[in-house]
């Protein structure tokens, strides 16, 4: 208010007083509320009388009065100021003029002085609020809002604008504020509280916003894992490289050895010799699948020992050249599990980076040898074995696993995709159908063509199959032999989740034979009656008519069937009594309809 | 403002994100947040088929299948992630943390992944139990988790963490950046307020939201502030279900009734899956039995209209209303075994006039017949032992600066009645948690002449349920902030919050989230689901580090 007062000054300077001052010059009377110029103070108080007796303009005129105050008291501490020529006592009693204008005083006057949020203050703003999209006001105006519909202005109903949207409400919803700015939009940042409605009110940006915050970290990750790749690619280069010399070595020995072997040996040596390979062989062809059983403990687990020790040592120095081997001496404990070496404990080196490390499974594992490592084909026999740990045999096979994986064909997941494309065109027909449902009970027979008809059958026909098709891919899931538990879960939810889907979209189909049953009535006789000459087309309709029931029945005799045997599972008896009350009625039914078919053929 | 809603929408963002075969991994503390909001089946019907844990290492390997985890970046679940991606199980990793995680973990994970699995590193943050729509809990019951580390005004460390990351991601969740208020007594709201705003700088971008009419209010209120409206027996049907039997992650214990039906061993309730529940959690035992006998009325109906069927078309409706019917058959038993259960208990204990003298202690204060009355209900055989200390627990709290109480001998005759040592110990270890010198604010309205007037009018005006007259103390307090007129000196601001107190204090705030050091209540829970349905504009969320019974 200081500062609101010092322009006045300014404008006004040291005069004496004189009755002009009280009054403000003329242009500036302007009706706070409609902005109708007023000649004077008393024209104004007459045309607020006037126009807007309304109660709500009521904490505007307060404002307005408030202004009209300011203003009038302006000059008049002006002059006690200039007057008394002293400031600080100027400025005392400007603030004591202040007190009294302080928002309590002027809410005491108000009648919204119950609602602490519409302050003097608040109320001299909301004047910038435009208000030409305002709801007119007839008399007979009803609270817009849904459900309530209580005439407005009378009783208690009260009658209040929402700033937001400008429809009239009654009091009881209008009961929000929001902020809002000069053209009545909401801007929490800088607008003022102005008077809603609940829906402008909810339907603020983000107001009922359920989706939380999330953030990202995957760009960091993969930035990061790029390194990692890196590394683990020239990492597996490399050693792929050893393996191929290591298996380079392997054949140069295992031929030399083998042209050898006839002439150091005596037959029975040799004979246990190609006993030998044979049994490699075997062992080798069996494991050809996959290298992921090659890897696993059990395919060496029939290595034969004394074979390879002679090969072994004779590999070994040449072995030694693909990597420089750890000195045995260095090494006290295995470095992988910590155990210290001992004499049952005994040292092995690791042919692919040469440390030394312990046999245990977990540590130290023999690997198979392949010439080329690089090559797509997996199914190459491996051309003998070496040890390994288990870093480098992580390492050194990744990229063929990860390429076996790739070719290896999942029968469960042909069969999911089958699923899953059954399942897209059961949800494209569908709706289709759903409508052509809907129309046709919305037409009642009297319009019904022949061929709506015919094509609603076809549709539904079509998805008949669809969802037997289903049925049946989801059954095959559920026989296709699993080789562990989990599978057999994964198996048996996949079958569950179908029967879900199933028994909750087939309810639809049924809707159209009960449709076609009525109707089906009255057609029969009129057609009867026009077409009697011709009958076999009209019979041909009947018997289609009733192999169609026939299906219709025989599915739900399988469902109440299902719901049967579930009661019983969980000892609900009454249920059991009475859907076996309804499946003996069913049972029934389908024996009429298939005598009646029987008559017909 | 939903809570159940804003965990929900995290789930289903993750299950439809990924389209295939899919398997979802879970750990310990991501299993139960789950379990609350989804359903098998409903995770079924989006290709979800495998759900395991992923501290468990038996899983056969199944490249086929992708694989969601939804974990809590624990340094064990991180663990067990590690050994995960070393050897992958897997064809593909989408990784779903509920709550932030350090960028040195993220590195660590990077490190592991050689076989190049992982697609997808979100945060996700729903890292909290929510159990209403306008309630959540952090699950930290007392066996496993201490609230006090060194001293009784001390928070526990790990305690403390949890606390701040359920808050952070509660709000994270509900997309907020609050101004934050404590209840000054005590250092343990202090410490969280400040950790959370410190949180919140430190995240600064996380929390750039929509700018809001005005900020939205985080309250922190201690439990020890209040520490009557958990001993109080309640009547509502969900605060009688935890009080009497206990809801643990939504579900219900049965076990221990006897001759119950083996179906109905262990039941589920939850707002959000039935609608019986979720109409009629607030009422009272009374009106609870006049509903559930509608409900039973209705499923008669829907059984009748079973029985008869006469023709086809009667057939017909009722396959395809069948599955629908059965649905209803099962939550109605559920809820009959649940209410003649409590109805059962109610009888047996005498609850009746323990709860009366409850609220008697609670709400007026009339010394020597209060002492009477506990002296005859000790005596009492029927009276559970549980219901015996928690009489003068009450009787402690109120009468603690009365110059003529009598604990020592309430006390004496405890033992006298065979009330374990361990019980009895409660009485002085709860004056010592809340007792009044730890207190702020007239909890019983006896200290000053003005608020001791106002009690006796409240007194003659006379209560319509003598069994449900107390009202949390918490309630004074959200009038107070509604109509701004929560002091600083009680409940400060945290400072920096940085907020012109001038500006926003005026205000009357819009969303309010509630967090209870110590745990909240379900009678609380009900008074915020009122107040958020008779308030127009105000929607408030309560939240605590567990939700209390009697038991405590």
């Amino acid at each position: 208010m200081s500062t609101l007062a010092t322009p006045s000054q300014q404008k006004q300077p040291k005069q004496a007083f004189n009755y002009q001052d009280y009054i403000p010059a003329d242009s500036e009377i302007l009706c706070p509320i409609c902005q109708v110029q007023c000649t004077s103070l008393q024209r104004l108080n007459l045309h607020l009388d006037q126009a807007h007796n309304e109660e709500e303009t009521k904490g505007d005129l307060i404002s307005w009065f408030k202004n009209a105050q300011k203003k009038v008291l302006t000059p008049l501490t002006q002059k006690s100021s200039s007057s008394a020529s002293t400031p600080p006592v100027a400025s005392s009693i400007s603030k004591s003029f202040n007190q009294i204008l302080e928002p309590n005083f002027i809410s005491n006057l108000s009648i919204n002085g119950a609602q602490p949020m519409f302050t003097p203050e608040m109320e001299q703003q909301m004047e910038a609020v435009r208000r030409d999209h305002w709801q007119r006001e007839t008399g007979q105006d009803r609270c817009s809002e849904p459900h309530c519909g209580k005439t407005l202005g009378r009783g208690s109903a009260g009658k209040q604008h929402c700033y937001h949207c400008g429809r009239l409400y009654c009091a009881d919803h209008t009961r929000y504020e929001m902020k809002l700015n000069t053209s009545a939009k909401h801007d929490p940042g800088n607008g003022i509280w102005c008077r809603a409605c609940h829906t402008c009110y909810v339907s603020r940006d983000g107001y009922l916003d359920n989706e939380g915050a999330i953030r990202s970290r995957t760009a960091l990750f993969l930035m990061r894992r790029m390194k990692t790749i890196d590394r683990v690619h020239l990492e597996s280069n490399k050693l792929e490289k050893r393996l191929e010399k290591l298996a380079k070595i392997h054949t140069s020995t295992d031929t030399s050895s083998r042209l050898e072997k006839p002439s150091l040996l005596k037959s029975a040596t040799l004979g246990s010799g190609s006993d030998h390979l044979v049994v490699q062989r075997t062992t080798s062809a069996s494991s050809i699948d996959s290298i992921g059983s090659l890897l696993s403990p059990k395919a060496n687990s029939g290595s034969n020992g004394n074979r390879l020790m002679s090969i072994g040592l004779k590999n070994r120095d040449a072995e030694k050249t693909v990597v420089a081997w750890d000195d045995d001496r260095s090494v006290l404990n295995c470095p992988l599990c910590n155990k210290t070496f001992t004499i049952t404990n005994r040292r092995h080196h690791c042919r692919l980076c040469g440390r030394i490390v312990c046999s245990n499974q977990t540590c130290s594992s023999m690997i198979p040898l392949f010439l080329d490592m690089s090559s797509d084909s997996v199914d190459q026999a491996p051309v003998g074995e070496t040890r390994a740990c288990k870093d480098c045999k992580r390492m050194v096979f990744r990229r063929k696993i990860q390429k076996e994986e790739m070719t290896k064909p999942q029968p469960i997941l042909q069969l999911y995709q089958q699923l899953s494309a059954t399942k897209v065109n059961i949800e494209k027909m569908l709706p289709r159908f759903q409508e052509m449902v809907m129309m046709l009970e919305r037409n009642e027979m009297s319009k019904q063509s022949h061929e709506t008809f015919k094509l609603a059958g076809q549709v539904r026909k079509s998805l008949l199959d669809s969802f037997a098709t289903f049925d049946a891919i989801s059954k095959r899931i559920n026989m296709l032999p699993a080789h562990s538990s989990s599978m057999r879960r994964l198996q048996a939810n996949i079958h569950i989740s179908a029967n879900h889907y199933l028994q909750r979209n087939m309810f639809p189909l049924q809707m159209l034979p009960r449709i076609l049953n009525p109707d089906s009535k009255p057609k029969k006789g009129t057609k009867g009656n026009g077409k009697s000459k011709t009958p076999s087309p009209h019979e041909q309709a009947e018997i289609d008519d009733l192999v169609a029931q026939l299906a219709a029945f025989d599915e739900q005799k399988m469902l109440v069937a299902g719901f049967v045997k579930d009661a019983q599972r969980q000892r609900k008896f009454d249920d059991v009594r009475t859907l076996k009350i309804s499946l003996g009625e069913l049972e029934r039914e389908i024996d009429r309809l298939q005598a009646e078919l029987a008559k017909w053929s | 403002m939903d809570v159940i809603k804003a965990v929900q929408n995290y789930v289903n963002k993750m299950i439809d994100e990924v389209a295939g075969m899919k398997v979802l991994l879970l750990d310990t503390e991501t299993t139960p947040i789950v379990s609350l909001v989804a359903t098998q089946s409903n995770l079924l019907t989006k290709e979800c088929y495998l759900i395991d844990r992923i501290d468990n290492r038996d899983r056969d390997t199944m490249r086929h299948l992708k694989c969601l985890c939804f974990l809590r970046p624990t340094s064990e679940s991180l663990q067990w992630l590690i050994a995960e991606l070393r050897d992958p199980c897997y064809g593909d990793y989408y990784i779903y943390f509920s709550n932030t995680i350090r960028k040195s973990d993220v590195e660590r994970l990077a490190e592991v992944d050689e076989h190049e699995v992982v697609r997808e590193i979100q945060e996700y943050y729903g890292d909290y139990l929510a159990i209403n729509s306008d309630l959540f809990s952090l699950g930290m019951d007392l066996p496993d988790y201490r609230l006090f580390g060194q001293g009784i005004k001390d928070w526990d460390g790990y305690t403390f963490d949890r606390s701040v990351q359920g808050v952070i991601a509660a709000l994270l969740s509900l997309k907020k950046k609050p101004i934050i208020r404590y209840e000054s007594v005590g250092s343990m709201g202090k410490r969280l307020a400040q950790e959370i705003q410190y949180q919140i700088q430190q995240e600064g971008q996380l929390f750039d939201f929509r700018k809001t009419d005005t900020p939205p209010v985080l309250l922190i209120l201690d439990r020890r502030n209040d520490p009557v409206t958990p001993l109080l027996s309640q009547w509502t049907y969900q605060a009688m279900v935890h009080g009497m039997i206990g809801i643990q992650n939504g579900r219900v214990d049965l076990s221990n009734v006897p001759d119950i039906k083996k179906e109905l061993k262990e039941i589920v309730l939850s707002p959000d899956q039935d609608p019986f529940f979720k109409k009629s959690m607030y009422l009272n035992l009374g009106d609870l039995g006049a509903n559930i006998k509608s409900y039973v009325d209705e499923y008669q109906v829907k059984t009748k209209s079973n029985m008869n069927i006469e023709s086809i078309a009667d057939m017909k409706r009722f396959v395809e209303e069948y599955p629908e019917f059965r649905k209803l058959s099962g939550n109605v038993s559920k809820h009959v075994a649940l209410v003649s259960e409590l109805s059962r208990r109610v009888a047996q204990e005498k609850l009746l006039e323990v709860s009366e003298l409850e609220q008697d202690l609670a709400c007026n204060e009339n010394h020597n017949n209060d002492l009477k009355n506990i002296q005859t209900l000790i005596a009492d055989d029927n009276v559970t032992e549980e219901a015996k200390v928690v009489l003068v627990l009450l009787y402690a709290l109120r009468y603690e600066k009365a110059p003529n109480n009598s604990i020592k001998t309430l006390v004496d005759l405890l033992d006298r009645y065979g009330v374990s040592e361990h019980a009895s110990s409660l009485v002085p270890a709860i004056l010592l948690y809340a007792g009044h010198g730890n207190r702020q604010g007239d909890l019983f309205s006896n200290q000053s002449f003005l608020s001791r007037g106002r009690s006796a009018f409240k007194g003659l005006k006379g209560v319509e349920n003598v069994y449900t007259q107390h009202t949390p103390h918490m309630g004074e307090t959200i009038d107070l902030m509604l109509k701004g007129r929560l002091k600083d000196t009680t409940h400060p601001y945290v400072d920096g919050t940085a907020v012109p107190p001038t500006g926003t204090s005026r205000d009357r705030p819009q969303d309010i989230i509630i967090f209870f050091i110590g745990g909240a209540t379900y009678e609380e829970a009900r008074y915020v689901a009122q107040l958020n349905a008779s308030t127009p504009g105000v929607r408030i969320v309560l939240g605590g580090t567990t939700v209390h019974n009697t038991h405590r």
